[in-house]
């Protein structure tokens, strides 16, 4: 953990390693040709993150390793009509694709950073569980980034946050 | 083949999408998508009624990992491949997963083509067997 020059702010992880994750990042990914991730908002650093809607369906992994802490996932379905046959559906995609895309950038992490963490199978939080995450008193590095989800020629914005309470490495590159 | 022998897979992962998608995958193939389970606990109650030629198994899942279960498969079920995948493609997930007993790993998203070509050199090796 370092001391930034304000005094009044934590950081929890170095500069090197919040590039390392930026440097990660992938700017798209192709869900088994059922839909597509494009990044629209690239990786930084954030300390207010806005609430959750009550049209933001949330999925959040837990991180370990060389990285710990919380990645919350939201897809915005704002204006969106889905059919309630196809909720569960919607619901498992959007949470494959965070796990497709969170998978990918942790294995560039580790490909090109030697920094090894991994995810937990997904879970929903509830909603004190989020607010706690959300909060600016929750002791974490915030980081996050939106993607857009194609599917079904409908388009659905994704934000994603990182909590990172802590790393247990210092950089190191291959 | 015969139709009631052909090569049986179980599909152990707790994305019902995947599970989906890798069943679609294999239709019009020779081999069977014969069960489905979300976690372990699922799978180990499945292999226990049925015997199966290969289990597909996600390294992620909730309470048991798929590691563990390939680990308890070798031991228990050693007529049963395993083949690993996973949204994570780190170096010692795959050597983990060799480890504990799969016969390959493959890191999602994959296409048709690259599970197919893996679950050939599985059913190539128990043909041979």
């Amino acid at each position: 953990m370092e001391i930034s020059p304000n005094k009044n702010k934590r950081t929890y992880i170095s500069n090197d390693i919040i590039i390392a994750l930026q440097d990660s990042t992938i700017e798209s990914l192709n869900i088994y040709n059922q839909a597509f991730l494009e990044l629209e908002t690239p990786l930084i650093n954030t300390s207010l993150v806005r609430g959750k809607t009550s049209y933001e369906i949330p999925v959040t992994f837990n991180l370990g390793g060389d990285l710990k802490g919380v990645i919350l996932c939201f897809i915005d379905t704002y204006n969106k009509s889905i059919k309630p046959n196809d909720i569960h559906f919607f619901q498992s995609l959007f949470t494959e694709s965070m796990n497709l895309l969170l998978g990918q950038i942790l294995t560039n992490l580790d490909k090109n950073f030697d920094i090894s963490s991994f995810i937990s199978s997904p879970y929903i939080p509830n909603d004190m569980v989020i607010l706690k995450l959300l909060s600016k008193d929750f002791q974490s590095q915030k980081m996050s980034m939106s993607y857009k989800l194609i599917s079904n020629a409908s388009e659905y914005n994704c934000r994603i946050i990182l909590n990172i309470q802590r790393s247990n490495i210092t950089m190191r590159f291959k | 083949m015969d139709a009631d022998k052909r090569f049986q897979i179980l599909l152990v992962d707790d994305s019902d999408f995947t599970r989906t998608h890798i069943s679609q995958m294999l239709d019009s193939t020779p081999y069977q998508v014969v069960a489905e389970a979300r976690n372990a606990t699922e799978a180990t109650n499945i292999l226990q009624d049925r015997s199966v030629h290969l289990a597909i198994v996600d390294v992620v899942m909730p309470e048991v990992s798929g590691i563990e279960l390939a680990n308890y498969i070798s031991e228990n079920f050693p007529e049963t491949a395993v083949i690993m995948i996973s949204s994570l493609g780190q170096e010692s997930i795959v050597i983990d997963s060799i480890s504990a007993g799969a016969s390959d790993f493959i890191q999602k998203p994959f296409s048709k083509e690259s599970l197919i070509t893996a679950v050939n050199k599985v059913f190539t090796t128990f043909k041979e067997a």
